[in-house]
């Protein structure tokens, strides 16, 4: 397949599969309207966020084999998309699980984001993993106030969260 | 350093187990309350 040669370019492929899997187990069918907006809000600040990273030369996806937009597809409807979903549905009321929480979700897109790299489906320019790290956490404790005010809210059921 | 094919998907399954662990931990923790 002409579309998927190379391994740099197969690992976004292995990345966007394994994600729908976990999507597929975990989802909360019956609370995906609300949930859905966490997928739809993480692809577009993902997006916006790995457009700056390309344009400022801080990391670049390897295109071998892939057109880069098919890539960046597969990364946005794959780990963007279905973790930001996942991850509205898992807001807790209670303080030390919603940072346990965090840290969980900023650590699994840190090791798959350096599995990626180690694989050479992206290669770091002027960027770091430690870079990375703190963007995650940032990205995530910023994404639960969001979640809560998008999710539980506007609506008033607190009884909705988590504890 | 680089890593092969087989060493990603190895990884990136032990990782997917544990993410999976923890989900299913907080589903357990929704469903008691």
């Amino acid at each position: 397949m002409q579309i998927l040669r190379g391994e740099s370019s197969i690992t976004w492929v292995i990345v966007f599969v394994y994600s729908w899997i976990i999507f597929f187990i975990f989802a909360d069918w019956s609370r995906l309207r609300s949930t859905v907006y966490g997928g739809i809000i993480a692809s577009a600040l993902g997006s916006v966020v790995d457009w700056a990273g390309h344009r400022l030369d801080l990391y670049q996806f390897n295109d071998s084999g892939m057109s880069i937009y098919v890539t960046s597809f597969f990364y946005v409807a794959g780990p963007l998309f279905t973790m930001g979903t996942l991850y509205f549905q898992c807001l807790s009321r209670n303080r030390l699980i919603q940072a346990a929480n965090i840290i969980v979700f900023s650590l699994v897109y840190l090791s798959v984001e350096t599995l990626i790299v180690l694989s050479g489906g992206a290669t770091y320019i002027h960027w770091h993993y430690l870079a990375s790290l703190m963007v995650d956490i940032i990205f995530f404790t910023a994404f639960s106030y969001l979640g809560e005010v998008m999710v539980y809210g506007k609506t008033g059921n607190k009884s909705g969260l988590r504890v | 350093m680089k890593i092969n094919l087989f060493v990603f998907t190895t990884a990136i399954t032990l990782i997917s187990v544990l993410f999976g662990a923890w989900l299913f931990f907080l589903n357990r923790l929704h469903d008691k309350q």
